[in-house]
């Protein structure tokens, strides 16, 4: 029994002493507390963008545990009721008119989707200033970026759900995006809806990868997130390695134990952000319209189209290079290379550790190329965003034509500018 | 104690066995998503009223079929008229790369040239256009058709709105059969 490779906790006699006594010789518990949380050692000079990681993990249980009790009152059936309403849509009414409590545990899902992209987006913008994203980070790079692609499949599956007019349009555009792709694409969509339109079919497929399939696979991805990172240690915002000076116990001289040094400053952080986040859903959980579109307060109606509709607001940036390209070549229609620019703008993500060749990793100590670079990228990206929630325009489509160009050329010319740009050498040792 | 190993060509076997069995498990979990398209509930034909009152000189009718929204149009005169010469600004003015029955590839694409029949679908990514005065627009990505679905150049979409196929019985028109 005692020759395992983890501290065996020995019992002080006490009862609770004698209960993780008897659990550590059968479970590493006390060494996964040490080894993630009281002995994982972190930068000393965390500052406020070092939040999100962990607010992200909060906002994955609130989704988690609203969900569960969610689908207690959620009908996925598409089939009229006696009152001639679809029985999905019924029943999230139901949730939010007749079932105790229902309006604040469906408002904080539904608030909780925004805020899970908000808090992520910062999370991977932390990752660009700080180059978390570089060597010996790339596998905790790319769990993140599986986890980024499985969030946003998530969120697509989830907003059919209440079957409203934009979640029924809103799936028919992006399911009927696949029958763009040449000869596969029409059984493609097909077979992705179940049927010929969107119907009781697709919404009950989708159901079952939003409340089983995805969930699993992204608490997957966060372990192997959280355990890649733990195995390398975090990045800081200046982007030097603290293994590399040790004290004589083998602790990085610049390193504090997670805890309870960053629970502690965590708290601080989910004060804040449930501050935000309580604001928003007891006094706006529409959002003005972008967390919660108008238009899905009407049921989901086949024979008609809302006048405008658009992306929920995490997806405006994709769906505006999807819109931006209009140039059929290599013999396929435009539509289809739509497909493939939006479908690269979030894949492209992942090739980030292999693009970057500056000799620093932090924004401080970068040269003024990247920086411009970064600060083009993210007005973009802000453009596009706000372009995919308007009506599509001449003006509108030369403005994203030109911020496409501007993401992709973030990425694609990384390798070049990266390395011509000036830098300051980062110190050895972190800075405050 | 020594291991036996196992030789090359056996492991290989094994290998392939559980290979197999991967791949008839997955066809079995990938097709079970087509059932609902095999009982098919939707696709009997549809018999809807065209006579005078129901359908007046002027107004669309949507009738569900299929699950999809389809367009019975009475066209004037005048609106018929109008369907020639703009052809130049049509993607596709013949129908030659559009799906109509034969009897419709014509400029009015319809078997009695005032009744105009269509799926109401963008052929870009399925959104419902609206009448439009004198076109339907597709609100998600401005393709516009003429009063025969007939696409135009400006829009993304460029195919003309698909016709099903219909015959006629009297006062009435029976969607999926053909004429």
């Amino acid at each position: 029994m005692a020759n395992t490779n983890f501290e065996k906790y020995k019992s002080d006699g006490s009862i609770q002493g004698n209960v993780l006594e008897w659990v550590d010789a059968r479970f590493p518990a006390t060494a996964m507390w040490k080894g993630h949380l009281s002995e994982y050692y972190a930068p000393k000079n965390f500052n406020f963008w070092y939040f999100f990681g962990s607010l992200a993990l909060l906002v994955l249980v609130i989704q988690i545990v609203t969900g569960i009790f969610l689908v207690m009152h959620y009908k996925p059936d598409a089939s009229l009721n006696a009152n001639g309403v679809p029985v999905a849509f019924a029943s999230v009414e139901y949730i939010m008119r007749d079932v105790p409590w229902g309006w604040l545990i469906r408002y904080m899902h539904s608030t909780g989707a925004s805020a899970f992209f908000i808090v992520v987006y910062l999370h991977m913008f932390r990752g660009l200033m700080y180059g978390s994203y570089r060597q010996p980070r790339e596998l905790t790079w790319l769990f993140g970026v599986g986890i980024f692609l499985c969030l946003m499949g998530e969120a697509f599956f989830g907003y059919l759900l209440p079957w409203g007019q934009m979640s029924f349009w809103g799936a028919q555009v992006i399911v009927n995006l696949f029958s763009a792709i040449p000869l596969i694409g029409e059984p493609l969509s097909i077979w992705l809806r179940g049927d010929f339109v969107i119907g009781d079919a697709t919404l009950n497929r989708f159901f079952s990868f939003h409340v089983i399939a995805f969930p699993l696979v992204i608490l997957g991805l966060v372990a192997a997130h959280i355990l890649a990172l733990h195995e390398t240690g975090s990045n800081n915002p200046d982007g030097v390695e603290i293994k590399a000076k040790k004290d004589a116990n083998g602790h990085p001289l610049d390193g504090i134990p997670f805890h309870p040094y960053y629970t502690v400053k965590d708290i601080v952080g989910v004060v804040v952000f449930l501050m935000a986040f309580s604001a928003i859903m007891f006094f706006a959980p529409e959002a003005g319209g972008y967390f919660l579109e108008y238009n899905n307060f009407y049921p989901a109606d086949p024979l008609k189209t809302p006048p405008h509709i658009a992306p929920v607001w995490y997806f405006t940036p994709y769906y505006s290079i999807l819109r931006a390209w209009v140039w059929p070549i290599f013999g396929l229609d435009a539509k289809f290379w739509g497909v493939v620019a939006m479908g690269a703008s979030v894949v492209i993500f992942a090739a980030l550790p292999w693009l970057d060749r500056s000799p620093v990793k932090s924004i401080r100590y970068r040269g003024p190329i990247y920086k411009t670079f970064l600060t083009l990228f993210v007005i973009s990206f802000f453009i596009l965003g706000y372009l995919g929630t308007q009506a599509p325009s001449y003006w509108g489509e030369k403005l994203s034509q030109v911020c496409s160009l501007i993401y992709f050329g973030f990425f694609l010319l990384m390798p070049w500018y990266s390395k011509v740009d000036k830098y300051r050498p980062a110190p050895d040792r972190v800075t405050k | 104690m020594e291991q036996t190993k196992a030789s090359k060509p056996q492991r290989r076997r094994i290998v392939l066995a559980a290979g197999a069995c991967a791949v008839g498990g997955a066809t079995a979990f990938l097709s079970q998503q087509h059932s609902a398209t095999k009982s098919w509930p939707h696709g009997s034909p549809l018999s809807v009223d065209i006579g005078s009152t129901a359908l007046p000189v002027g107004k669309l009718k949507t009738v569900e079929w299929q699950g999809k929204p389809v367009w019975i149009l009475h066209r004037s005169p005048e609106a018929l008229a109008a369907l020639a010469g703009k052809e130049d600004q049509l993607a596709d003015s013949a129908s030659t790369e559009s799906l109509q029955p034969p009897g419709c590839r014509n400029r009015h694409r319809s078997l009695r040239p005032e009744l105009f029949v269509a799926i109401g679908l963008c052929t870009h990514q399925g959104c419902a256009p609206a009448l439009n005065g004198d076109h339907f627009l597709c609100p998600c990505h401005t393709s516009k058709y003429d009063l025969a679905g007939r696409v135009f150049k400006v829009g993304p979409a460029l195919a003309n709105l698909v016709i099903p196929s219909y015959r006629f019985e009297g006062e009435r028109l029976v969607l999926g059969e053909d004429a």
